[in-house]
């Protein structure tokens, strides 16, 4: 039931292929990470690739374990609240399990120490907002109604109140 | 520490601002009140906030939707220079402290009005922070006098309004019109410091004067320009803040004080029952007069607000200097602030002498105060009080009957004020000065003095006519007279007043015909 994609569920996807730590997405260059890399180049390991998955940058922890707490215990409640919310539906143990090691893996990014670093939203931080004049553009009903399947009276038609998400098919398979 | 209605001078507003209990609603036992209000208002500009849409209301079905509002892939946000422009002049006018940086984030929730399934707003780091807004409450069917109050400004943030969802009776379905959706809202977000329905009509009211004023909000909330949503809670006296519940669906300014007012006596009766408040949302149902429940906020709403991946900083400079047209300038804005309400009503009161009560009609009332303007243009300064009780007295009242506002009034200013001064230098009584206003109501084209002439209306104040044409009453009625001179009743000598009124046309100087009744009947 994948309506569609949020950043959420594109980092689990990625995770999930079990990609070298080298080969991660870091999206912030901050003076930790600059650290982190001279710590190993005065060490006496050898930078080589990791052969299997590892959540933790510190060699002295083992791996997958639940170190951040209760925070990403998956409750029964949490799951149906996170299925509800990004509309991804977890059908069976290996997609929970796969959620919970996607959790932990990204729970390494709080070991990198970010006091008095801004976070970086967007690397077009220093552009700014290009404002453009109130003028009205033409727009056409025919045009946007185009892709609804149903129109009643040139009204869209929904289901009533809220999506509903059929919560009884989750309990059904646990 | 009440003072004396008449020690309090017009200049020393400060000490108007007494204590609010000694104003507010009283409340059973020791319960107190406590309001916050959010109010969410339509930007005023042609085209919507992220799309080129047009904002017309009442336009047909799903007309002034741009692919970008149907959430229809493929298409990017573009913000409204105007709607920046006007976000900074409202933060300005409410004192509100400006971010040279903002940024917009997504707020996700499932609405079948929000195509996008989430909305463009400012949630971490919006526009405006930390402002104030100071109004005068006065209600006089509750309040002794006026009072001010204020109440600070939290946030003021930028934000897409949704669609309107028209839920089918029968209830198997929504029909959905996305015209609205993607139009400007300013959100602005009060501090929990109000204390009953009164201020926070007082308040939403000083507000719509001045959005209306600087012309960034048209305020018409029949119309949806301006929601107001009511954060309500009580407590006893001295113990902590009870829970809160959240009041939606108020659609005029009486329905604040029937709203909050509901709300809080229900909050009352249930935590004396031994009840709790349950922090959830309700509905206003303006026809019962009654709030009800909405959904269940204890059900969680998990936002999960990201920042807004297309749109980089927001940023608003303040430069006297430039000439850069691109960019939201602070200092050039500042010269577009038009004169605050609050600004106005003290200038009146110093210019023309007047109390806070009248300065208040003159500047809320629609219409009021360009025209009463216009009439003191050419007349002498304390003719003000006098001009504006004519004005709110005599041609309100004609105006309501035909549900005309001061907008739509025909008589030429000028001219009023030509009548203002004839009756105030007695060349004409009170009689035949509504006499006049009637006429030049109805589109007579002479001037009062004109007319005057014309007519024949020039008050008559020699004593000697006067007391002739008392006497003459007296004696064509004996039997009223006697009727006085047994039972002393003043009924029976307004009878004889109104008899002489009647007799010598209205152009007698009342005061002087009542005196002298009064005179003749003591003696005879």
């Amino acid at each position: 039931m994948y309506s569609f994609t949020s950043l959420s569920k594109l980092l689990t996807r990625k995770l999930s292929l079990n990609l070298p730590i080298s080969c991660r997405v870091v999206h912030k260059v901050s003076c930790s990470q600059l650290n982190f890399s001279s710590r190993h180049a005065g060490s006496s390991q050898s930078l080589a690739v990791e052969t299997s998955p590892t959540t933790s940058v510190n060699k002295s922890k083992p791996s997958f374990q639940d170190d951040s707490g209760d925070e990403t215990k998956l409750t029964e409640d949490l799951v149906e609240h996170l299925e509800r919310t990004s509309l991804v539906h977890f059908d069976n143990e290996e997609a929970l399990r796969r959620l919970e090691e996607a959790l932990q893996f990204a729970n390494t990014l709080f070991e990198v120490d970010t006091t008095g670093v801004e976070p970086l939203t967007s690397v077009l931080e220093n552009e700014s907002l290009y404002l453009r004049e109130d003028n009205v553009e033409p727009t056409n009903r025919q045009d946007v109604l185009a892709n609804a399947s149903i129109t009643e009276e040139d009204y869209f038609v929904a289901p009533p109140g809220n999506i509903p998400l059929d919560s009884t098919l989750l309990k059904n398979n646990k | 520490m009440r003072r004396s209605f008449l020690q309090l001078s017009t200049n020393n507003i400060a000490n108007r601002a007494t204590k609010r209990w000694f104003s507010s609603i009283k409340r059973p036992g020791d319960w107190e009140s406590i309001i916050g209000l959010e109010v969410h208002a339509q930007i005023s500009t042609e085209s919507k906030l992220f799309s080129g849409g047009a904002t017309a209301f009442g336009a047909p079905l799903n007309s002034l939707v741009t692919f970008f509002d149907a959430a229809i892939p493929g298409t990017l946000p573009v913000l409204n220079k105007k709607c920046v422009e006007a976000a900074v002049l409202t933060a300005m006018a409410l004192s509100c402290e400006i971010n040279p940086v903002s940024w917009f984030d997504r707020k996700h929730y499932f609405y079948s009005d929000l195509p996008s399934g989430f909305q463009i707003t400012q949630q971490r780091k919006a526009i405006a922070n930390k402002g104030e807004l100071q109004f005068v409450v006065y209600n006089p069917s509750i309040h002794k006098q006026p009072y001010y109050a204020k109440s600070k400004i939290q946030q003021l943030q930028l934000e897409q309004d949704s669609g309107r969802s028209l839920h089918v009776p029968s209830g198997n379905r929504s029909l959905i019109d996305l015209n609205r959706a993607g139009i400007a809202l300013m959100e602005i977000v009060f501090e929990p410091d109000l204390k009953d329905g009164e201020e926070a009509s007082a308040l939403v009211k000083e507000l719509c004067l001045i959005l209306e004023r600087i012309g960034t909000c048209s305020c018409r909330m029949e119309e949806g320009a301006l929601r107001v949503d009511a954060n309500i809670s009580v407590n006893r006296k001295g113990l902590p803040l009870g829970t809160r519940t959240e009041v939606k669906n108020i659609s005029s300014i009486r329905s604040i004080v029937n709203a909050i007012e509901f709300e809080v006596e229900r909050q009352i009766s249930e935590l004396e029952k031994g009840r709790r408040i349950v922090n959830e949302t309700r509905g206003y149902d303006a026809q019962t007069k009654q709030t009800v429940p909405m959904r269940d906020k204890e059900e969680r709403q998990d936002y999960r607000f990201m920042p807004e991946p297309n749109l980089p900083p927001l940023k608003v400079t303040y430069d006297p200097g430039s000439t850069d047209s691109k960019t939201v300038n602070i200092a050039k804005l500042r010269s577009r602030l038009k004169e605050l309400p609050e600004v106005t009503r003290k200038r009146l009161m110093k210019q023309f002498g007047l109390k806070l009560e009248t300065a208040i009609m003159i500047v809320n009332t629609p219409g009021f105060l360009p025209y009463f303007q216009s009439v003191m243009k050419n007349i002498d300064s304390n003719l003000g009080l006098r001009t504006a009780n004519f004005i709110a007295v005599e041609i309100l009242s004609e105006l309501n009957k035909n549900n005309l506002t001061l907008n739509d009034c025909m008589i030429d200013p000028d001219k009023l004020g030509e009548l203002i001064k004839i009756l105030d230098d007695q060349t004409v009584n009170f009689i035949k000065a509504t006499e006049i206003m009637q006429l030049l109501l109805k589109g007579d084209n002479r001037s009062p003095l004109q007319i005057v002439k014309d007519e024949n209306w020039m008050q008559v104040t020699d004593s000697g006519a006067i007391m002739s044409a008392c006497e003459d009453v007296l004696k064509e009625n004996p039997n009223l007279v006697m009727k006085f001179k047994n039972s002393g009743k003043s009924k029976l000598m307004n009878q004889l007043i109104a008899k002489v009124k009647t007799k010598t046309g209205g152009k007698y100087n009342m005061q002087q015909v009542a005196d002298t009744v009064e005179k003749l009947l003591k003696n005879s």
